[in-house]
């Protein structure tokens, strides 16, 4: 019946989406999706074409947030990573802040994708292989940079799925909360190798070509560990050295592993432009592009960790452009078989008919649409909701 | 009560304690001496090391540093205030160099940070209070220290002169806080304008086509002009800038002359190092990276700003 009345409705997409995100509003545990010392931050919704329509909102308390968005059921809500004495305060320097979490935003735009180089689909999808370069960035993020250098521990770290093409990791609790912008900066410069002086770590003048050894603190030891790593896997290629230089390498590899463990990289005779080089690739590829890759395109989104008043992604709220949810995670260990479009979908699968644009195959909810190509089809309700957000369909009216 | 060390360092919760303590008088001695303290804190751009323990003199210093502030608070100028809390940390840069483990963990303290020993002689502190403290300049730069466990592990050198730019900070911030002076102060505050300089003397007027220039060096020179104490990446990126526009050397010291830790030598040693080194202007994501970005004008290379419009 539900079925009927929907398709005789005239129904604009817009109505349609919202009515559903409404439900899920009205459904969701309050205290779920109120982020820790809710009255103190700033909140920012977004319609069907804009992320942040509003901002400077302020709710007193979770039952206040709910209600809010059971009301106004937003297309996006994002709250302050910061703290203020008055969170609805305007402008800016009348918040009073009080300090905030540390925050990190990895999204597939960022990144290079292989999927996207080879044609695969257009830059706007995300498919499986997008979601799991994201995923092993994010996991590097936490296992190689945040636990053994910034020395947090995994309880304090929380991801969450953005809702739509990547993963946000927060950090809460009294060492970063006072954190200027720029020590911010300096954090993410850290994570992703910026400005990294590599006469502080190798000595090219010394007759051993003394370097850091697999265990030498901060960036030596990673650049280190990574060389031998790629000698073990003579995947040189893959970080884009030069064939001959990785040949030479490969043809030593014994003697090169041995020294380097010693911290001697003098096994391989190299000129000096040849030690800028493999430096330059180790450091690339030990590092998290938090900055985006030039070329790739894409926003570049390392502000979300030194700008001290920028909103973020509610946890558990709908992301407007995919209909997922912004999912969080048990522990960060469960990012590996973690799935979004399995885990983070909450609609039903009752039918909708929807005109579908080009649409590549995708798999959610345990099923597998399309392709499509200018066609009707009768979509679950999840899928239906997926491919109008991303303007990929419209209803069938 | 240990007097050497309240002298050594005046911002120590111990002086503190120790000047709340003393009703410090506003008499013309007290006066007096501050604004001699001052007068040879400007002169020189920096304070020599007390070498004496007579306790009179270890105490007039400490009140001299108290009196010193509040003169300066009331002066209202960014530029005098800049350059005692540089004179003034250096100095104490200089005992710091003569503490063992034990006192420059005391120190770490007093700014809330705490230090453990490390290997080889090294130390460590917290990231946090690393960053909050060490100087802005890319020799301090995270990414080539040594971090584990959410712990930097610093040389001693590299120790000290955290400490010394913490110690400065502190001087340099609190500075602004006086409101309501008594009229002793403020009269000291008046005379100390006209005897000084209230602001940096530029050296002679330097020509610029500023209106070409990109925000984030329009926002540079704007700060070096209010005598702001501007970090060293800042003023890298700065002369680097201007050298590239093909500004002269010799100009380029001069637009430096108004910081408040200006040195003529110093500056004209750094900024002839990077003429004939040939450094490029970084590209706009470099200038990010040093913090100092003004305006997302989306150039690509702040030596582009102006000729694509």
């Amino acid at each position: 019946m539900a079925d009927d009345v929907q398709l005789t409705m005239a129904n604009t997409e817009e109505q349609f989406v919202r009515r559903l995100f409404q439900g899920y509003y009205e459904r969701i545990d309050a205290e779920r999706l109120a982020p820790k010392e809710i009255a103190k931050r700033e909140f920012g919704v977004g319609t069907w074409t804009k992320k942040i329509e509003t901002r400077h909102l302020a709710f007193k308390g979770p039952q206040e947030l709910k209600s809010y968005l059971t009301r106004n059921p937003a297309f996006y809500i994002s709250y302050s990573a910061a703290y203020y004495e008055f969170p609805d305060g305007r402008p800016m320097q009348r918040k009073n802040w009080q300090g905030a979490d540390l925050i990190f935003d990895l999204d597939a735009d960022h990144l290079r994708l292989e999927c996207v180089e080879k044609g695969e689909h257009a830059k706007g999808w995300v498919c499986g292989k997008c979601i799991s370069v994201v995923k092993d960035e994010t996991m590097r993020l936490i296992e190689e940079f945040l636990v053994p250098d910034f020395g947090f521990s995994k309880s304090e770290i929380s991801v969450n799925f953005s809702g739509n093409r990547g993963f946000h990791v927060h950090i809460a609790g009294e060492t970063v909360r006072q954190m200027s912008g720029w020590a911010r900066r300096e954090v993410v410069d850290y994570i992703s190798g910026t400005g990294l002086n590599d006469d502080r770590i190798f000595h090219m003048d010394s007759p051993d070509r003394t370097g850091p050894a697999p265990d030498s603190p901060g960036w030596g030891g990673k650049m280190a560990r990574r060389l031998i790593q790629l000698l073990e896997t003579g995947k040189f290629l893959d970080i884009g050295l030069e064939p001959k230089l990785a040949r030479r390498l490969l043809k030593k590899k014994e003697e090169m592993t041995a020294g380097v463990r010693r911290g001697k990289w003098g096994a391989v005779k190299m000129t000096g432009a040849e030690y800028d080089q493999l430096c330059w690739r180790l450091r690339e590829s030990a590092s998290v592009p938090l900055e985006g890759i030039e070329g790739a395109g894409g926003e570049v989104d390392a502000g979300v960790t030194f700008d001290v008043s920028r909103l973020i992604r509610l946890p558990e709220s709908l992301h407007g452009e995919t209909g997922l949810a912004a999912k969080k995670l048990g522990r960060a260990d469960d990012l590996p078989s973690f799935d979004p479009m399995r885990d983070a979908v909450v609609f039903g699968s009752r039918p909708v008919r929807v005109k579908c644009r080009e649409v590549p195959k995708f798999e959610m909810g345990g099923g597998e649409f399309g392709p499509f190509s200018d066609e009707d089809a009768e979509l679950p309700e999840f899928a239906a909701i997926y491919l109008i957000c991303k303007r990929k369909a419209t209803l069938w009216k | 009560m240990d007097l050497l060390y309240i002298s050594h360092y005046p911002f120590s919760a111990e002086a503190k304690e120790f000047i709340r303590s003393r009703k410090i008088g506003l008499g013309y001695d007290s006066i007096d001496s501050a604004k001699k303290h001052i007068h040879e804190a400007m002169a020189k751009g920096e304070l020599a090391k007390l070498e004496t323990r007579v306790e009179s003199v270890l105490e007039r210093d400490v009140i001299n540093y108290a009196l010193a502030r509040a003169i300066l608070a009331a002066t209202g100028s960014r530029y005098l205030a800049g350059r005692y809390a540089v004179a003034k940390s250096k100095q104490i840069g200089k005992y710091l160099q003569a503490e063992d483990e034990a006192g420059l963990a005391k120190v770490a303290a007093e700014f809330g940070a705490e230090l453990h020993a490390g290997s080889g002689g090294k130390f460590e502190m917290r990231f946090p209070d690393y960053l909050r403290y060490a100087p802005k300049a890319r020799e301090y730069k995270l990414v080539n220290e040594s971090l584990k466990e959410g712990r930097v592990q610093l040389a001693r050198n590299s120790l000290v002169r955290v400490l010394e730019e913490a110690a400065r900070m502190h001087i340099e911030a609190a500075a602004g806080e006086m409101t309501g002076a008594p009229p002793e102060i403020k009269k000291a505050a008046e005379e100390l304008k006209t005897s000084l300089p209230r602001e940096a003397p530029a050296l002679t007027k330097v020509f610029m086509s500023e209106e070409s220039y990109p925000p984030c060096v329009k926002k540079l020179l704007e700060r070096l002009r209010l005598s702001d104490n501007l970090p060293h990446v800042a003023r890298f990126y700065l002369a680097t800038f201007l050298l590239n526009t093909g500004m002269k050397t010799e100009d380029v010291i001069k637009v430096f002359s108004t910081a408040p830790d200006f040195n003529e030598a110093t500056t004209r040693y750094q900024v002839e190092y990077i003429a004939k080194k040939g450094y490029k202007v970084p590209a706009c994501s470099g200038v990010e990276s040093y913090g100092i970005c003004a305006e997302a004008c989306r150039v690509g290379s702040p030596l582009r700003y102006g000729k694509r419009r």
